[in-house]
């Protein structure tokens, strides 16, 4: 009996629930939206070498130090209340860094007491080359603010004297009132010169030194001090040899801003990772000018006005608008999106995102390499990477999946395949090139960096491993029509080609998504329609001017200001 | 009712979406297929702490609207969607390898 009555139970447990829900809830309402559950995965390890942000405060120069309490301090305002920890840890770090200020201007305080504070001969260079560039690469300054280092400069300026130049015993005084407009007010006393800038049109970019060309009279002008009264030597340090013989001389960064000597040094020149710009400063031979770079000089560009914000704009535009497009490729850009295209702010997604779609769309509508090429977002090379990095065993199910990002389309058969790198603050851009049919020689991958910043050999066999991936998932049913040569297509993971090239690179340290939106651009504007290894000759260090670059920001402004003007919204 | 008109546990008229950050927290929400979005986005964002504003959602890679529904994404039970936090890029020298 017993037994009996357990068969039964067991039967009924084994029968399936049906539920008609229209009887069981009657008039109750199903919830629209409600949250089952949420888990929390542990994160795969990051792509590409993640390493500390933050960084020893010591270790810190002056300057750097500054220009690091400025960012965390704008991003403090910026995303403080966006923040998980309502923009704690930014404070703390704000903390830290301005102790470690007020501590350098103690110490600074005390150090002048006991020395003179003038400028100290550090050596005597061997060329006798009119002007040297200071690689203070080569300088060990990393003792800084340690008991037993003395304070080197940032702001160095390498003024080599030669014989031949029968200047007097005064070194080199750069004169306000002397100097040549050189683009954005003229140059100044460190103290004001920020604010000079800021009071000035802020959308014009300070052509680089070395690109200038600057008169000798000029720049050996009696040394005076910004008010214009004649300086004694002495000023300048103590037991400096009278004759002209050629010194390196150095601006020890004292805070006596009337003591500044020659430029402040651009801040890529001095860092050790990066590598110095080859630069050779010659005399001409009329004697009166000197270039001061091997490059051409600057022909003047004409840069574009910012329009102005009006007000009553819509919160949030879309584009392309719903008659150019299916919705799929569609991009949002909100009004606070905008905040990025301000001078010297760093492009955020949205923005990159639009402008590689308005090429697409407006730009090159009509272009036949344009119309085949495929343009990814942002997001992609994150995904790609997790695609080809993923270790479970549902692993050709995982592809499958990520393949409906270019659901449509065969990849194989665009010209070109444009893939947007966001990594570690930083953009790039890689261009996968499908060759013609009747070309053998491969694809060809091309990773365009502004600053060399990116993991190059990483970042090719990423994009290997997504390229034989595809290949391997598209094989399986053998397509009738190759896109590409029947050779290429049967031995395509070992005919993939890396291409090292050399781009022009950004001279600040917030255009590279300009950078990678003008490669785009450029790239398309000059590109045959099938790449071979031979067109590759055109992607030079000297492809563009940097300023041509920049100027994008101005550009890119004026088109989303037009575009939320018109209120270009999808219904 | 016969064996073909079975009805699912969730009612026909419900999904299950997963979705999913950079740094693999999912949260799994069950959504009426013909509200909108948006109702998901801002559960989501409340969720996970952060402003929705800074959110991209993406579904197979293309941006979802707020207005736009489970249905007219062609969104399937078990679905996934992507919440991608802005990537802001420049180059600080404090980021250098």
């Amino acid at each position: 009996m017993k037994r009996q009555r357990a068969i039964e139970l067991d039967r009924v447990k084994k029968t399936m629930l049906n539920i008609d829900w229209d009887d069981a809830l009657g008039d109750e309402e199903v919830p629209e939206l409600e949250i089952i559950a949420t888990d929390k995965i542990p994160p795969r390890e990051p792509t590409l070498s993640g390493y500390e942000p933050a960084v020893s405060v010591r270790s810190l120069r002056d300057n750097e130090l500054d220009d690091h309490l400025k960012r965390q301090r704008s991003l403090l305002t910026r995303l403080g209340d966006k923040l998980a920890d309502k923009g704690e840890k930014i404070r703390n770090r704000i903390g830290e860094l301005e102790y470690e200020k007020q501590r350098r201007m103690f110490q600074q305080r005390t150090k002048m007491q006991d020395a003179d504070n003038g400028c100290q001969i550090l050596e005597k260079p061997k060329s006798s080359d009119v002007f040297m560039r200071a690689s203070t690469a080569s300088k060990d300054t990393s003792g800084q603010g340690t008991s037993g280092s003395k304070d080197v400069s940032r702001s160095t300026f390498a003024a080599h004297f030669s014989d031949n130049l029968k200047m007097g015993p005064q070194p080199v005084k750069l004169v306000n009132d002397k100097l040549q407009d050189l683009g954005r007010g003229s140059w100044i006393s460190k103290a004001n010169r920020d604010s000079i800038i800021e009071k000035n049109n802020v959308w014009r970019s300070l052509p680089r030194l070395s690109k200038c060309k600057v008169s000798l009279k000029n720049f050996y002008s009696e040394s005076k001090d910004p008010k214009g009264d004649r300086r004694p030597n002495e000023a300048y340090g103590k037991g400096k040899p009278n004759e002209s013989s050629p010194y390196l001389l150095v601006d020890d960064d004292d805070g006596d801003d009337d003591k500044v000597i020659g430029y402040e040094t651009p801040r890529h020149w001095s860092l050790k990772a990066s590598p110095l710009q080859s630069s050779s400063c010659r005399k001409k031979s009329d004697d009166k000018v000197i270039n001061l770079d091997e490059d051409e000089p600057l022909s003047p560009m004409v840069v574009e006005e910012a329009c102005e914000l009006p007000e009553g704009l819509p919160e949030d535009i879309y584009y392309p608008s719903s008659d150019q497009s299916d919705g799929r490729d569609l991009v949002q850009v909100s009004l606070k999106d905008l905040k990025c295209l301000s001078p010297g702010e760093y492009l955020t997604s949205p923005v990159i995102n639009f402008y590689i779609r308005y090429v697409q769309h407006h730009v090159f509508s009509a272009d036949k390499t344009a119309a085949n090429c495929h343009f990814f977002n942002t997001f992609f090379y994150k995904k790609l990477t997790e695609a080809v990095s993923y270790k479970g065993n549902d692993r050709d199910a995982y592809f499958v999946k990520f393949r409906r990002w270019w659901k449509g389309f065969d990849l194989f058969c665009k010209s070109y395949i444009f893939i947007p790198i966001h990594e570690d603050l930083h953009w790039s851009l890689v261009i996968i090139c499908i060759p013609d049919k009747e070309d053998e020689s491969g694809l060809t991958i091309i990773h365009l960096d502004s600053l060399g910043l990116h993991p190059r050999n990483l970042i090719f066999n990423n994009v290997k491993r997504f390229l034989r991936e595809e290949w391997n998932y598209l094989n399986q049913d053998a397509p009738l029509d190759l896109p590409i040569s029947a050779k290429v297509w049967r031995d395509l993971p070992n005919m993939i080609n890396e291409a090292e090239v050399q781009v022009p690179q950004q001279k600040n340290d917030f255009d590279c998504g300009l950078f990678l939106l003008f490669f785009i651009r450029r790239f398309i504007e000059e590109a045959p329609q099938r790449l071979t290894l031979q067109d590759l000759k055109m992607i030079h260090k000297k492809w563009f001017k940097p300023e041509e670059a920049s100027a994008l920001r101005i550009k890119i402004w004026n088109i989303l200001v037009d575009l939320f003007r018109k209120g270009n919204q999808t219904d | 009712m016969s064996s073909s008109d079975k009805k699912p546990l969730i009612p026909s008229s419900h999904i299950t979406v997963k979705v999913k950050n950079q740094d693999d927290i999912c949260v799994y929400f069950r959504i009426k297929r013909d509200v909108e979005l948006r109702k998901m986005m801002h559960a989501y964002s409340d969720k996970v702490g952060v402003e929705m504003s800074t959110l991209r959602f993406l579904f197979d890679g293309n941006r979802i609207k707020l207005n736009q529904t489970p249905n007219e994404l062609g969104l399937e039970d078990e679905d996934e969607i992507e919440a991608f936090g802005e990537q802001l890029g420049g180059f600080s020298f404090f980021h250098r390898h």
